[in-house]
């Protein structure tokens, strides 16, 4: 693909996905994985940024004798992902008013 | 390939710089990343994941990010203001970093000067230490040539004087002495001297080779495609801005035109 996908975007990916529900790094990379193409590296360094804002938290849960760490968005993290949706619909906008569609 | 264990432990060891609570974090994380994946998908996400040290490089890499650009994370105790208010703490942080590389780039006329100045008072004081300890030796074997001549000379003068040839070999064998008594000394100075400045010297050196590798691995980790579009993340931010004022100077345009 022709176009980056900048950290804000990626911040909001998550965080759409995880407003759907509480998950685990591995479904959430291949959650992603299965709609962008990002290395499966990218999204341990995303997951620190939103913890670190406060825009998620985690919590340990046991499964077949070891521990899984899931993440779940915060009431911070909704408003920031509702900022996103409406910034993220502006840039949509504006870019389809420059580009349009093709037919 | 390689199994588990293995990729976790290099990791482990490339992560060595990071504090150990983040270390720990970023292992347990992929740790639990390879159990999920499974048996059967371990070598792919292996594969996917890249080397251990190019994972940690980038791992690193955002480390430092957040480390420069955000403030230590504040818990959010009103997250329903947060709804309304836009944040500014966000918009400021960027800019901190962007005045820092300012600062640095600014500093680099002083800095290289000083550095210069700094490494060429050591070499000239180094130069000097050398250059007494030389005329030192150099002393001591003159004076244990002269107690070797004026032996010689009083054993010729023995024959012609025997009191004047007996004085000038006594004097001699007391310089032959002395020079030797000295000479050992230089000799302790010398080599006490040489294994500082060698010290000295791998101090530095392991210090700066330090640096040197740290800044390897970061520069490695840009050839990752992953740490690219990190690093860039501020530009693109401002690239997006762009976009969004043409955007808008376009609709303003066309309507105009209309």
């Amino acid at each position: 693909m022709g176009f980056q996908i900048t950290a804000a975007l990626l911040d909001a990916c998550v965080l759409s996905i995880l407003s759907g529900g509480d998950t685990y790094g591995y479904e959430l990379t291949q959650g992603l994985k299965d709609k962008l193409q990002v290395s499966e590296s990218t999204l341990y360094p995303v997951l620190r940024r939103l913890q670190g804002g406060g825009l998620l938290r985690t919590y340990d849960q046991p499964w077949q004798g070891r521990n899984r760490r899931y993440y779940s968005i915060t009431d911070g993290g909704r408003a920031q992902l509702a900022q996103f949706r409406r910034d993220w619909s502006q840039f949509r906008d504006q870019l389809n008013s420059l580009l349009g569609s093709e037919g | 390939m390689m199994d588990r264990n293995t990729y976790l432990q290099q990791l482990e060891a490339a992560l060595a710089s990071l504090p150990a609570n983040e270390r720990q974090d970023a292992l347990a994380f992929y740790a639990e990343y390879l159990d999920d994946a499974g048996p059967q998908g371990l070598a792919a996400a292996l594969e996917s994941l890249g080397s251990p040290s190019q994972l940690a490089a980038q791992i690193k890499a955002e480390s430092a990010i957040r480390g420069l650009s955000a403030p230590p994370a504040i818990p959010q105790p009103q997250p329903q203001v947060a709804t309304v208010a836009p944040q500014p703490v966000k918009q400021a942080s960027p800019w901190k970093t962007v005045w820092i590389v300012i600062l640095a780039i600014f500093a680099i006329p002083v800095g290289i000067p000083l550095l210069i100045v700094l490494a060429a008072v050591i070499f000239a004081v180094l130069a000097v230490l050398f250059a007494v300890l030389i005329a030192l030796a150099a002393t001591v074997v003159g004076i244990f040539a002269g107690g070797i001549l004026s032996i010689v000379a009083g054993f010729i003068l023995l024959f012609s004087s025997f009191a004047t040839g007996l004085f000038y070999m006594g004097s001699g064998l007391l310089v032959l002495g002395l020079a030797l008594l000295f000479g050992w000394l230089f000799w302790k100075l010398g080599g006490l001297l040489i294994k500082g400045v060698a010290k000295l010297f791998n101090l530095i050196r392991g210090k700066v080779s330090k640096k040197n590798r740290d800044a390897s691995i970061q520069g490695s980790g840009a050839a990752d495609p992953g740490m690219v579009y990190a690093q860039v993340e501020t530009i693109n931010d401002s690239n997006a801005a762009g976009i969004n004022a043409m955007a808008n100077d376009s609709i303003a345009n066309g309507e105009e035109q209309k």
